[in-house]
C-alpha cells in the first residue's frame, strides 16, 4: 500500500479496509509525533492526544470532503485535539513551574552537556506560553508553515497568526535572555 | 527591519533543537488501531452488553407505537420536533425516531457517531407527502452526534435539535442524549 495515494487509501478505508487506514496511520504519525510533543511538552500526553485525533479522523472520514487533502484535513484534527488538550491541562493544574535553575544552568553550562540543557530550558519556556502563542510558534518556526498554511489548520487569520508569532517570540526572548544569544 | 529580522533569526535559534524528531511507542500504531477496529465495528458487535427484559419489550412497543401515531397526527410543526426517544428504560435498546422536514430535498440521509458517520447506511424515508423524512433507530445509552445530509452532499444541524455544534471538520452537528430520564434529544 506504500505507493497508494491518500485519496486512494480514504477510498479504502471508507470501503471498509482498516488496512488502508494502518497505512495512513504510518505515512504520518512522526509527522504529527513532534508537533503534539512541542505543544504538550509531553511524549505520553502527545501520543495519547495523536491516538485520539487519528481515531476522530478514522470516525469522521465520511465527512473529509476532498480526499486529496486529507494531510491537511488530518493536521487540523491534530492541531484541534493539541489545542483542546493544552487548554484543559492549563486549566485543570496551573501546574507550571518556575525552574530559573534551569535557565540559569544552561546560561553558564558548557558544552556538550549545554545541547540537552538549552532543549530543555526552550521546552520549558515555549510550555509558559499561551496555548494559541505556543501553537502560533510551533506551526510557523519548527514545523515551517506558511501562514496560509496556518490559517487552514488552525482556523485563525493571517494577521492574528503573525501577531500570536510575534508576542511569542517577545516573550520567549524575555524568558530565553542569555540562553540563545540574539 | 532590522528588529524584525532580528527576531527572526532569534526564532530560528530557539527553533532549532525543537526540530529534533520524536519517536512514538513502538506499540503507537496497534493502539490505534486496535482503536479502530473497535470502532468499525457496528454498535451490536463492540464490548458491551445490552439486555431487553420483557417489560422493557412491552414498554419499547408500546412506545414506538404511540410515536408513530403522534408522528401521524402531529403535522409539520410537530414532524419537525427534535428527536424523541421511544424507550428510555435503562438497560434497554433504545429507540429513537428521527424527523426532518425538507419538502424540496430529493434525498436525506442520517449519519452519526453511532453508524460511523456514514453517509449512506441510515436513509431517512419520506413520510407522508408533507415533506417530512423520518427513520427510527436503535442506538445505545449515551451522548451521540448527528447531522442530516440532504441531497447526498449537504451536512444540515437538526434544527429542532436544543445544541447543535460546529467540529472541526467545520460540519454542523446536532447532540442528542439517550437513556436515563431523558425524553428529548438535547
Amino acid at each position: 500500500m506504500d505507493g497508494l495515494s491518500d485519496a486512494e487509501l480514504v477510498a479504502a478505508t471508507r470501503a471498509g479496509n482498516t488496512q488502508a487506514f494502518a497505512q495512513l496511520v504510518r505515512r504520518y504519525r512522526d509527522r504529527h509525533a513532534r508537533f503534539a510533543s512541542r505543544m504538550l511538552g509531553d511524549r505520553d500526553d502527545a501520543e495519547d492526544v495523536l491516538q485520539s485525533a487519528f481515531l476522530r479522523a478514522y470516525r469522521g472520514l465520511a465527512r473529509c470532503e476532498d480526499s486529496t487533502r486529507f494531510g491537511a484535513w488530518l493536521h487540523a484534527i491534530v492541531v484541534n485535539e493539541c489545542r483542546t488538550f493544552a487548554t484543559r491541562r492549563g486549566v485543570r493544574e496551573r501546574r507550571l513551574v518556575r525552574d530559573p535553575m534551569v535557565i540559569d544552568g544552561v546560561a553558564s553550562a558548557g558544552a556538550p552537556a549545554a545541547d540537552s540543557a538549552l532543549r530543555r530550558a526552550i521546552e520549558r519556556a515555549l510550555e509558559e506560553l499561551p496555548v494559541d502563542q505556543r501553537e502560533a510558534f510551533v506551526l510557523k518556526h519548527v514545523e515551517e508553515l506558511e501562514y496560509e498554511e496556518m490559517a487552514e489548520v488552525t482556523g485563525a487569520g493571517v494577521s492574528a497568526l503573525k501577531m500570536r508569532v510575534k508576542r511569542a517570540c517577545e516573550r520567549l526572548r524575555e524568558r530565553l535572555q542569555g540562553v540563545v544569544d540574539d | 527591519m532590522t528588529d524584525w529580522m532580528n527576531t527572526e533569526e532569534f526564532a530560528a535559534r530557539v527553533a532549532t533543537p525543537l526540530k529534533a524528531p520524536v519517536t512514538l511507542d513502538a506499540g503507537f500504531e496497534a493502539r490505534v488501531m486496535r482503536a479502530v477496529e473497535e470502532a468499525s465495528r457496528p454498535w451490536w458487535q463492540r464490548s458491551r452488553t445490552f439486555t431487553l427484559s420483557p417489560i422493557g419489550g412491552l414498554a419499547l412497543a408500546a412506545g414506538f407505537a404511540g410515536l408513530m401515531v403522534l408522528g401521524a397526527l402531529g403535522g409539520a410543526r410537530m414532524l419537525g420536533d427534535a428527536p424523541v426517544v421511544a424507550a428510555a428504560a435503562p438497560d434497554t435498546v433504545h429507540v429513537v425516531r428521527f424527523i426532518f422536514v425538507e419538502p424540496t430535498a430529493r434525498s436525506v440521509a442520517l449519519a452519526g457517531d453511532f453508524n460511523g458517520w456514514s453517509r449512506t447506511a441510515t436513509p431517512l424515508s419520506p413520510a407522508d407527502g408533507s415533506g417530512a423524512w423520518t427513520v427510527t433507530v436503535p442506538i445505545t445509552a449515551g451522548r451521540h452526534e448527528y447531522s442530516f445530509i440532504v441531497d447526498g452532499e449537504r451536512w444540515v444541524a437538526d434544527p429542532y435539535a436544543l445544541a447543535s455544534l460546529v467540529d472541526e471538520f467545520g460540519i454542523a452537528s446536532s447532540v442528542l442524549l439517550v437513556g436515563g430520564d431523558e425524553r428529548r434529544g438535547t
